[in-house]
């Protein structure tokens, strides 16, 4: 049984022009221990997914969906007290921004240790206090026992994003949702993280979903990719199948218009995708990529269903009505 | 000759710290270098390093502490006021907030034409008119307010207003960064694009060494307020010498080359208020020995660029 | 180089239109508006709508209750004062007192208020202190206190008090522009301006100015209310206006002594007062729904 299962999952927003649909047809597994990787240009829908993976949607937002369950868990029906005990105990997320993530009027400790209250009564004080040390040991804190009672500000951002997967791994989740943990981030620190979070995993036999704008990120540390496209998933495949052999223009697009490939020519232009994406309440018909497509069809005005590619030993999952399958 | 050259560049800021100590922030601590003209100057380090202080100094927002400017061998200091902005005009990351969101496409073109040039209205608005064609806009927008564009046409805007005074020099301070993936690369095809009309010389500020690799010639690394190496592009992305400039590049994701088998380096910048002892880069650096961490390597010559590293071999 | 061009943003809406569809929603706001709307049309009409002149003495016909009451008289709709005057027309101009009282009070506290809060915003340093201090000292004393020293030097009459209550009312001016100006100033538009050398002058009010529009326009329609309240309340202690001005504060001061014989005599202007700072109050909410950026939804 899978780790997450999710058929069917759409968002509608209300708002003053209509009901916005934000996200649909989302479909897809997890497996314990495995990462997906979530890549999308802004307002693609990545965050507002996992927000209602974690139910952690505003009011305004209705999720619908034929299945979303956690370990055969039915996440649609639960109700806030019992998504309480589940948020931050099986399942954890880390954001962007870890200097407001934690709360500036409380120490390090003090929020570590919140965390084990809640989730762990049976705890001692003592307990806890080991507990926390340990935590920020395991997570590359140098003098864990200063730092215990540092504030938000007195932390460099990679010091805090370390604060933040500590109190998110306290309980030993199952799965672990990362939001652009990196953007923020310089180089050398975001290498760090990458590689922190890798080590958790292993060690906890966690799942996690990464979600980034970033490809060059998310190759590292994905086992699968899934590429979102206005509201959609538009192409779904084990990573390196992913970036080899592409099959979908706008993820090809993507790929192309990257710097750093070594057939791309010193100065010489990248290949660009022309056109914005569309807004939400200006949606095309059909396909949602098909007024940016160089391959669009008369075809195109009819909505592309999510198919498996035949012939494939892995799981390619496509959204387009003609795959191009030439070599990148 | 050297279209900006400069010459062993200090700016101190003086800190009214606890017990009115004056502690001294070195925010860049004797920078040199050169940029020929239609050339790309790329200038790489992490937040803190001094990037953004040098882009300040350069514009002449802050005063150097010492050291100095020459564009085209004239000294800054004889540049101020208009002349120099018409020689120096800067791109800032932020499209959303580097635009006056009260103000309409054309007013903030001509901003800059209307402050140092007597011309008329109309005039200023046919030449941002000009411009927004120039860079890949419909001058029919010019009526619109910045809300009313993309990130991808802002930076657009952002573009067109640093050309109007017709500079010689532009700094990029990370200008594709704050734009989706798939807008970046129409930016940078415009950036070049405009760099050979034009004869631009760019110093380009930037975290992404796969877009350094792109588009500089050469290529300055900045650690703590300094210059640890500086060379042309294939020296330093073929055949890097300072450990600072191999961490990075192994740390820099690439995602058409498997990645490197690397150990991430350790520790964080340390704070330029309390730079260490000897080498800035010593307490991170796998190579360090005894010496880096009491004295501070100065930049030299080898291996075809410069370099600031005891442990090189000879 | 076409190729690349981007397509336009669809979901435009005009600034105006919607802030529109915000504030109307607001039904306090579009009650509040109403209410003003009213006033301002009494005042601008004054010498049309009002049946007698504020300041005729109808000698015998002192205190009239308005007409629906027993003993009222038609002509003079909501009665007489003491002295005979028709209390209907003398409501009516006390209107255009008002209205002319809250714009002179708002014109001249907005003007200083925003060229100080500018001033301390964007400077910062010593030139903000000073400023800063100089505020502080005006709010350290109740307003009406202030407004009754500064009176007091300066000698009674109308326009002494409006400039008085417009000196208390400085600060809340200069405090809500100082606070946005310090926030825009940190934006690399700021920044930008200064690389193509534009002046502080310049940058202040042709940059910063217009961005911090909307907390100044929140502040200009409750500075109308309290601008009125303020004066009219130096006008009921006399320090005001003075008789025979139909102002409302001594419409309201005179009446005192009948306040059990001739009801009518305070409630009406009381309630005026009431109207036109309730008025200003709820459109001054409920623009803050509307423009300020954070209560948005």
């Amino acid at each position: 049984m899978s780790l997450l299962k999710v058929r069917d999952l759409s968002i509608h927003f209300q708002s003053r022009q209509g009901i916005l649909e934000a996200v649909r047809g989302i479909s897809f597994d997890l497996e314990r221990g495995q990462t997906l990787g979530v890549v999308g240009e802004s307002g693609c829908g990545k965050s507002i997914t996992n927000l209602a993976i974690m139910g952690l949607l505003s009011d305004n937002g209705q999720v619908h969906a034929s299945e979303v369950t956690f370990e055969g868990l039915d996440l649609l029906k639960l109700r806030e007290k019992q998504w309480q005990k589940i948020r931050g105990k099986e399942m954890a997320m880390i954001f962007q921004d870890p200097m407001s993530a934690l709360n500036p009027s409380f120490t390090v400790g003090y929020q570590l240790e919140e965390t084990l209250k809640i989730h762990e009564p049976q705890l001692t004080k003592v307990d806890r206090e080991v507990r926390c040390l340990e935590l920020l040991k395991q997570v590359g804190i140098p003098a864990p026992e200063s730092r215990l009672s540092s504030y938000a500000h007195e932390l460099s951002g990679g010091m805090s994003q370390r604060v933040m997967i500590a109190m998110a791994i306290a309980c030993k989740p199952k799965l672990l949702i990362a939001d652009e943990p990196t953007t923020a981030l310089d180089v050398t620190i975001q290498d760090q993280i990458l590689r922190l979070l890798k080590e958790l995993q292993d060690a906890y036999n966690m799942a996690m979903i990464f979600v980034t704008h970033d490809l060059g990120v998310v190759a590292k540390v994905s086992d699968n990719i899934q590429v979102m496209y206005a509201g959609e998933i538009v192409e779904s495949a084990p990573t390196r199948e992913l970036i080899e052999r592409p099959q979908h223009p706008y993820t090809r697009g993507l790929l192309r218009s990257l710097p750093g490939a070594k057939e791309t020519a010193f100065r010489a232009p990248l290949t660009s995708i022309p056109g914005i994406v569309p807004a939400l309440n200006a949606r095309p018909l059909g396909c949602q990529f098909h007024p940016r497509c160089d391959f669009a069809s008369e075809k195109c005005q009819h909505q592309p269903i999510l198919t498996e590619l035949r012939d494939e030993a892995s799981t390619h999952l496509l959204r387009c009505h003609h795959p191009q399958e030439e070599v990148l | 000759m050297s279209l900006l050259k400069v010459q062993e560049l200090k700016k101190h800021y003086a800190l009214k710290g606890l017990l009115n100590s004056k502690a001294m922030v070195k925010a860049l601590d004797g920078v040199s270098f050169e940029v020929k003209k239609k050339q790309t100057l790329a200038i790489v380090g992490e937040s803190g390093c001094g990037k953004s202080t040098l882009a300040k100094t350069l514009m002449g927002l802050e005063e150097e502490t010492s050291g100095q400017v020459f564009f085209e061998g004239v000294d800054s200091k004889a540049l101020k006021g208009k002349s120099l902005y018409q020689t120096i005009q800067m791109i800032f990351q932020d499209p959303y907030n580097s635009l006056n969101p009260r103000k309409t496409a054309w007013k903030i073109i001509a901003e800059p034409l209307l402050i140092n040039q007597k011309v008329s209205q109309k005039e200023a608005y046919e030449r941002a008119c000009q411009l927004m064609e120039k860079v890949g806009l419909r001058p029919e927008m010019a009526n619109r307010y910045p809300h009313m564009f993309s990130g991808g046409q802002r930076q657009r805007l952002g573009i067109a207003r640093a050309l109007i005074l017709n500079p010689k020099i532009l700094i990029c301070d990370e200008p594709i960064s704050a734009l989706d993936v798939s807008i970046q690369a129409q930016v940078l095809n415009l950036l070049v694009e405009l760099q050979d009309q034009l004869d631009l010389t760019y110093l380009f500020i930037s975290h992404d060494l796969n877009v350094v690799k792109h588009i500089a010639d050469t290529v300055l690394v900045m650690y703590l307020g300094k210059v640890v190496e500086y060379g042309r592009r294939e020296q330093i992305f073929e055949n890097p010498q300072h450990p600072y400039t191999r961490a990075l590049l192994e740390a820099s994701p690439n995602i058409f080359e498997p990645e490197k088998e690397h150990n991430p380096l350790a520790g964080e910048p340390p704070s330029p208020l309390n730079p260490p002892q000897g080498c800035a880069f010593h307490e991170r650096c796998p190579q360090a020995t005894e010496r880096c961490k009491s004295e501070s390597p100065d930049l030299q010559e080898r291996s075809s660029r410069m370099v600031s590293c005891f442990n090189l071999g000879s | 180089m076409q190729s690349n061009i981007e397509e336009n943003k669809s979901d435009y809406e005009h600034p105006l239109r919607d802030f529109w569809v915000g504030f109307s929603a607001n039904k306090g706001a579009l009650i509040g508006l109403a209410f003003i709307l009213f006033f301002v049309f009494l005042a601008v009409f004054a010498p049309l709508l009002s049946p007698h002149s504020p300041s005729e003495l109808q000698e015998n016909a002192l205190r009239l209750p308005p007409s629906f009451y027993e003993g009222g008289n038609a002509s003079f709709f909501f009665g007489t004062d003491d002295v005979g005057r028709d209390l209907l027309s003398r409501l009516i101009y006390g209107a255009r007192i008002s209205m002319g009282v809250g714009f002179l009070v708002v014109f001249l506290s907005a003007s200083v208020g925003t060229l100080l809060g500018l001033m301390a915003g964007y400077f910062g340093g010593k030139v903000d202190w000073l400023i800063m201090r100089f505020v502080d000292i005006l709010m350290a004393f109740p307003s009406i206190l202030l407004a009754i020293v500064v009176v007091s030097v300066m000698g009674p009459g109308l326009f002494n008090a409006i400039v008085a209550v417009a000196i208390v009312a400085c600060p809340s001016f200069i405090r809500i522009v100082r606070a946005s100006a310090m926030e825009e100033r940190k934006k690399q538009y700021v920044m930008a301006s200064k690389t193509f050398g534009a002046s502080s002058f310049r940058i202040m009010f042709s940059e910063i100015l217009p961005n911090c529009m909307a907390p100044l326009i929140v502040q200009i329609s409750l500075g109308f209310s309290d601008g009125i309240l303020n004066v009219a309340a130096l006008g009921f202690l006399g320090l005001g206006a003075q008789a025979p001005t139909p102002e409302w504060g001594i419409m309201l001061a005179d009446a005192r002594a009948f306040i059990s014989s001739d009801p009518w005599l305070v409630t009406l202007p009381g309630l005026c007062i009431l109207f036109v700072v309730l008025g200003f109050n709820l459109l001054g909410d409920g623009l803050r729904d509307t423009l300020d950026p954070r209560l948005k939804k």
